[in-house]
């Protein structure tokens, strides 16, 4: 049993049964009209006959560690918690975007009718008066499971090591669910210094050769 | 998957790139003297401003509450280029907006509200400080826009020669609207100097936006995901891409200029728009590509 | 250096641009800064709820009890009620779709009368005084002859109150026509059940399972169905239970399983009669609980000679040794129940194959006591309520009403007056039914949406949604539980329960009881009859899980477990009746219409037909007007297996039409190994007049044939076939 800071859900796949209850119960908790899914199930088969399954992953924000989406941010809208919640501020939100590019896992949808981005902010207004996030209070079998101590049931779980607190315990390989591998960091971060210097090296070098053919020494009218 | 990027941003980053370029072309010409130069010095200057507006204009018709853009200014997010990008580009629209102004003649000037009769008397002192700090600023807003999409998730776009590639293309365009005009509103004698002048930029300028263009292309399909097919390969973006960006874009303007010492101010017009639509398709088929 | 010209020559001048720029950024702007205040800060509970009010769920006999959130006077989101043991507080996400059906734009609040082509609004009033007058006039017009004059389509969803209401109202009118949703439904395993052991409900509830050796899954596809009884299962197979699931497509159940067996739809009573020969053969089953609890033991064992492994394997697709194994696998369990699912009921053998699974139990002693039994889904209506049905029911008149007479009777133009309570396209042929109702004088449609039904309807009185009323409903563990009125009734929608009982007030006067709310109806019933003796609304409105009858006393908590104690069954002999004079002998044959059966027409249809039901839905009635359940919703389409499509052209992806002998529609083709070969399954749900893409389509009992067993109507198994469109 890993424990970490902060909360944790925990998903478990072979209790999964793509009812969406998870889904429905996430959009009406946090006001997320028809066509805005802040959390999402998808299916596919897995196996041959007789052992095919049908095997499924509720999916939403993994709450990172080094969230790049906080990274990202360029109005305040997004931050993380002491207890491992990213959370977003609607009433800060402009919409331009930059955090649906930035997430590695594609998590933050655009809500245009409502006119900022849209994500799972761990039902913060539950969990902070002591209830269980609706998508695991909603969910018929217990695949999703709340655990406000960090306690993750599962090492092996994905995300478990790299510090998400959306922990999946699944079926087969997380490529085969579409989950990045290997788990991401701050992409927003990886690398950042250096792509500016890729940019403004070579562009200050130019405008400097430029400068120079140009200077008043040079040959021109008198 | 609908695009969360689209027209306003490809437009928003290109007017964004010119501005830079056309400021930097207007603070350079404005070391040398002749009429041409002049020209071209003040042509830039007017562009900068005009097409940083535009710019932003369409950053803030793209966010979903657009009333909100002000946000952006009250966060200093260090970590993001998109709030380095807004902070750049507010700075760098206020001072080629003063610098603008301060290229108006005399007379107008004085009548600007405020400061405008006491810049009016030191107008050579305040070009000498705002070119100064706003080559820097140009420059920056130049290779931020790179900078935005190289480091988002999106793997097309997570590409080392982005910063470079947005940064040459920016003087390229800039120094293209720029010569446009002057060749407007400028002497055709007085043109000729420093149409020879930008020539032979032009040859640098160009042979830089090839080298990373090959560069973008060279990491792009290093880059591509298993059984993903390398955008710039294939469909409408790969098609724009060779023919728009690299053919009419940078190799055609190039073969325009190779001439020798005479070149036709019609055939370096015909450069200069083919660069202007170069840079655009860029912008776009590298927006568009990324994101499908 | 020149000056002045220049700045004209460039066309638009510098300052008239950054004018024109700024105008334009703040004509962009200022709307956004106006609509700026509305912005919600984050979240509906941000805020705060007022209050919660407990409810339940009005679709399926799960029956989740829930707590419904509201702000003001809305209901802004609704939970499931942790106080529930049946569901640990969950739901599905039906229940919850609920919330936004109450407030749909497309919800029809006022009654509408007909006017040429168009609609009419008019007064609940005037709508009342319109329905009296109609079925007075057919009582004035035929005093002898009203058989099938006025018939009533069930079920009414609302609440048990309203079912009662109903009976009354159009018994004591002399009109007892009311179609029983059974004949769709149900009706023949709960009609096998009850010959075979006395009383048509599950004979014992889901929390046996946990002391069971064995459970079944016969057909029971519990995740589609019944989400939050999952558990259950997850619950039983940690115990150590072995669970086997009878299906012939993998689904999510399969992962709830140990073991799945596919087989051939609509053969289960050829497995059950094999089973039972292996049993008998091997001298596996229970002597003495044979000799002592079950007449037609002889009979049985004759009907079963036939049914060797081998001719089953040829039956059912099941190999030869897995129904050995499988025989002497139950035989040694020692305490099993059997789960059916809903699909075993549809079809034209399902009577027969109940009953022989019935004797599959009684061979091995599984019928009464912890951990055995037979469940059945949406089979949990406590009876015993005879008692107060005959203190309105005129002696003479008949009972529930068989769907085929209604047909008849419409396409003869005989029904004057039709109270559609229910949708029409729950019946085979859906679109003779359709014509005929077009036959019928006067139609009232009660629903919520102008769909199919309101299309036919001359009046409409909309009802109210589950968060508008309250009343008791009843569940798959014979649960009965009280549902609170959250919110009031919007616009001028009304109850079931107050309609009918205002109808029946209107054509019968002083006769009908007085009746202010629902409560006064469960009295009426509580007092009459000594099972109901302890459904009152208060320890109803304190039991999140309900009470289960029987239960005859106030202070009685209720009948969990089995409702055989003691192998007392309900029978006249008291015994497990095998025997049956209305049926014969038990037997097996393929459901009329199989490709199997009719070689000659198997030609032209070659597949078995599928349907079934898919979480979201709840049939194909109003969850099709809820756009949250359009999102995960995909119009007509098959399963099929890749062998079934293979040199007919068809991929994954592709339009086909779906035809049978009675029609076709178009529908998307989806290859899954999931289905056995042979086999097309396709989602029930779809309705044309939904708005929103993917719950929209055509109506699958459009092309189901029409045929019945003795009970009920056959939906599935019958041939079809599959052509690129």
């Amino acid at each position: 049993m890993r424990t970490m800071a902060g909360r944790l859900i925990f998903f478990e796949g072979k209790k999964c049964i793509r009812c969406h209850s998870c889904e429905v119960g996430c959009q009406l908790e946090n006001d997320a009209p028809p066509g805005v899914r802040l959390r999402w199930v998808t299916s596919h088969v897995r196996g041959h006959v007789p052992a095919l399954r049908e095997v499924s992953v509720s999916t939403a924000c993994f709450h990172c560690s080094d969230p790049s989406c906080v990274a990202a941010c360029p109005a305040g809208a997004l931050r993380r918690r002491s207890d491992g919640v990213v959370e977003h501020l609607r009433s800060r939100c402009i919409g331009c975007g930059y955090c649906v590019q930035s997430c590695p896992f594609h998590v933050p949808k655009r809500s245009p009718a409502q006119h900022t981005m849209r994500k799972c902010s761990f039902c913060v207004q539950r969990i902070d008066r002591g209830k269980e996030p609706a998508c695991v209070a909603k969910c018929p079998t217990g695949a999703l499971s709340y655990h406000p101590d960090g306690k993750t049931p599962d090492a092996q779980a994905y995300g478990s090591a790299e510090g998400l607190h959306m922990v999946y315990a699944l079926q087969g390989p997380p490529e085969e669910y579409r989950l990045p591998v290997p788990v991401p960091r701050n992409t927003v971060a990886a690398g950042q210094p250096w792509k500016w210097l890729g940019g403004l090296l070579p562009g200050a070098l130019v405008l400097a050769w430029l400068w120079k053919r140009l200077s008043p020494t040079e040959e021109g009218d008198g | 998957m609908a695009e969360t990027w689209g027209f306003p941003i490809a437009l928003d980053l290109f007017f964004a790139g010119l501005a830079a370029g056309a400021f930097c072309l207007s603070v350079f010409a404005g070391r040398k003297k002749g009429e041409g130069f002049e020209a071209l010095s003040r042509a830039g200057a007017f562009l900068a401003p005009a097409s940083i507006v535009f710019g932003l204009a369409m950053l803030t018709l793209d966010l979903m509450s657009r009333e909100r853009f002000w946000y952006t200014l009250s966060v200093f997010n260090v970590t993001s280029p998109m709030s380095m990008g807004a902070w750049l580009l507010t700075l760098f629209a206020l001072v080629s907006v003063a610098y603008g102004l301060c290229r108006l003649p005399g007379p107008v000037l004085s009548r600007v509200p405020v400061a405008g009769g006491a810049v009016a008397r030191r107008r050579a002192v305040c070009l000498r400080v705002l070119g100064t700090a706003g080559v820097p600023l140009a420059l920056a807003v130049s290779v931020y826009t790179g900078v935005l999409l190289s480091v988002s998730s999106l793997p097309f776009w997570r590409n080392g020669a982005l910063p470079a590639l947005f940064c040459s293309s920016a003087m390229t365009t800039g120094f293209a609207g720029g010569a446009l005009a002057a060749l407007r509103t400028g002497a055709p004698e007085a043109m000729e100097r420093p149409l020879l002048w930008l020539r032979s930029a032009y040859r640098v300028l160009l042979s830089c936006c090839l080298a990373f263009a090959l560069l973008f292309t060279v990491l792009a399909f290093l880059n591509t995901q298993r059984g993903d097919p390398c955008r710039l390969f294939t469909g409408w973006t790969g098609a724009l891409w060779w023919a728009g960006v690299v053919g009419l874009g940078i190799l055609l303007p190039l073969a325009l200029m190779a001439d020798g010492e005479r070149t036709g101010r019609r055939r370096l017009a015909a450069a200069f728009w083919l660069v202007l639509a170069g840079g655009f398709l860029l912008r776009l088929v590298i927006v568009f590509a990324g994101q499908a | 250096m020149k000056v002045g010209d220049g700045k004209k020559k460039a066309g638009i001048s510098r300052r008239g641009f950054l004018k024109a720029g700024a105008l334009g950024a703040g004509a962009v702007l200022a709307p956004r800064v106006a609509r700026g205040a509305g912005r919600p800060a984050s979240g509906p509970a941000e805020g705060e709820i007022d209050r919660e009010v407990a409810s339940c769920c009005q679709f399926c006999q799960v029956r989740c009890t829930t707590l419904a959130q509201v702000r003001g006077d809305r209901v802004v989101n609704v939970y499931g009620n942790k106080g529930n043991a049946w569901t640990d507080g969950k739901m599905c996400p039906k229940g919850q779709a609920l919330v936004e059906l109450t407030y749909s734009p497309h919800r029809l609040l006022y009654p509408l009368l007909r006017d040429g082509s168009a609609w009419r609004r008019v007064t609940y009033g005037e709508a009342l005084d319109a329905v009296a007058g109609q079925i007075l006039k057919v009582k004035a017009a035929f005093p002898e002859d009203h058989a099938h004059r006025v018939v009533l389509f069930a079920p009414l969803w609302e609440s048990h109150e309203s079912e009662i209401a109903a009976q009354m109202a159009l018994y004591m009118s002399g009109f007892p026509d009311i179609c029983s949703p059974g004949d769709t439904c149900i009706g023949s395993s709960a009609t096998a059940l009850r010959i075979c052991l006395g009383s048509p409900v599950s004979t014992t509830t889901v929390d046996e399972v946990l002391n069971a050796e064995t459970l079944v899954l016969w057909g029971a596809n519990i995740a589609e169905m019944y989400p939050p009884y999952v558990r259950w299962i997850d619950r039983a197979r940690e115990k150590g239970v072995r669970v086997v699931y009878l299906d012939p497509r993998v689904t999510a159940t399969s992962n709830n399983c140990d073991e799945q067996i596919m087989g051939r739809p609509g053969t289960d009573g050829a497995l059950a009669l094999g089973l039972a020969r292996v049993m008998i053969k091997e001298d596996l089953y229970d002597r003495a609980y044979v000799a002592r609890h079950v007449d037609g033991f002889t009979e049985l064992a004759a009907a079963a000679e036939g049914y060797t492994p081998e001719k089953v394997a040829g039956i059912t697709w099941i190999p030869a040794e897995r129904v050995t194994a499988l025989a002497r696998q139950l035989a040694a369990s020692r305490r099993t129940v059997v789960w059916l699912g809903g699909s075993i009921s549809r079809y034209t053998n399902s009577l027969q194959s109940v009953r022989a699974i019935v004797a599959l139990q009684a061979l091995t002693a599984n019928l009464s006591g912890p951990g055995k039994g037979i469940m059945n889904v949406q089979g949990g209506k406590p009876g015993g309520v005879e008692p107060f049905e005959e203190t309105f029911r005129p002696p003479g008149l008949e009972g529930a009403l068989s769907f085929r007479k209604v047909l008849f009777a419409m396409e003869q133009k005989r029904v004057k007056v039709l109270l559609l309570n229910s949708s029409y396209r729950r019946y085979p042929d859906a679109r003779r039914v359709r014509k005929a109702i077009g036959n019928v004088d006067f139609v009232v449609y009660r629903g919520f949406f102008m769909d199919d039904e309101a299309a036919l309807a001359h009046l409409i009185i909309p009802g109210t949604m589950p968060f508008e009323s309250a009343g008791s409903q009843y569940g798959a563990q014979r649960q009965l539980v009280w549902r609170n009125q959250v919110v009031p009734a919007r616009g001028e929608t009304v109850e079931d329960w107050r309609f009918y009982s205002d109808l029946g007030r209107k054509i019968n006067g002083e006769k009908f009881p007085a009746v202010k709310d629902p409560e006064d109806i469960l009295e009426m019933v509580r007092r009459k009859c000594p099972t109901w003796a302890g459904f009152t609304k208060e320890r109803l409105q304190k039991a999140p899980a309900g009470i289960c009858w029987p239960c005859p006393g106030e202070d009685h908590p209720g009948t969990r477990g089995t409702l055989y104690p003691g192998n007392r069954f309900m029978t006249t002999s008291g015994k497990v009746e095998l025997r049956s004079q209305a049926l014969g002998p038990i037997e097996w044959s393929d459901p009329e219409g199989a490709p199997q059966a009719e070689p000659e027409k198997s030609k032209d249809f070659p597949l078995i037909f599928l349907q079934g039901k898919v979480v979201q839905h709840w049939q194909h009635t109003y969850t099709n007007w809820s756009a949250y359940m359009s999102q995960f919703s995909n119009g007509n389409y098959v399963q099929v297996h890749p062998d079934t499509v293979k040199g007919k052209g068809l991929k994954d992806g592709d339009w086909a039409n779906l035809e049978t002998e009675v029609g076709k529609i178009r529908v998307r083709v989806v290859v899954s190994e999931t289905i056995l070969p042979g086999l097309v399954w396709t989602p029930s749900h779809p309705a044309n007049t939904s708005p929103y893409d993917g719950n929209k389509g055509e109506s699958i009992n459009t092309i189901v044939p029409s045929s019945w067993d003795k009970v009920s109507a056959q939906f599935n198994g019958f041939g079809c076939r599959l052509t690129k469109a």
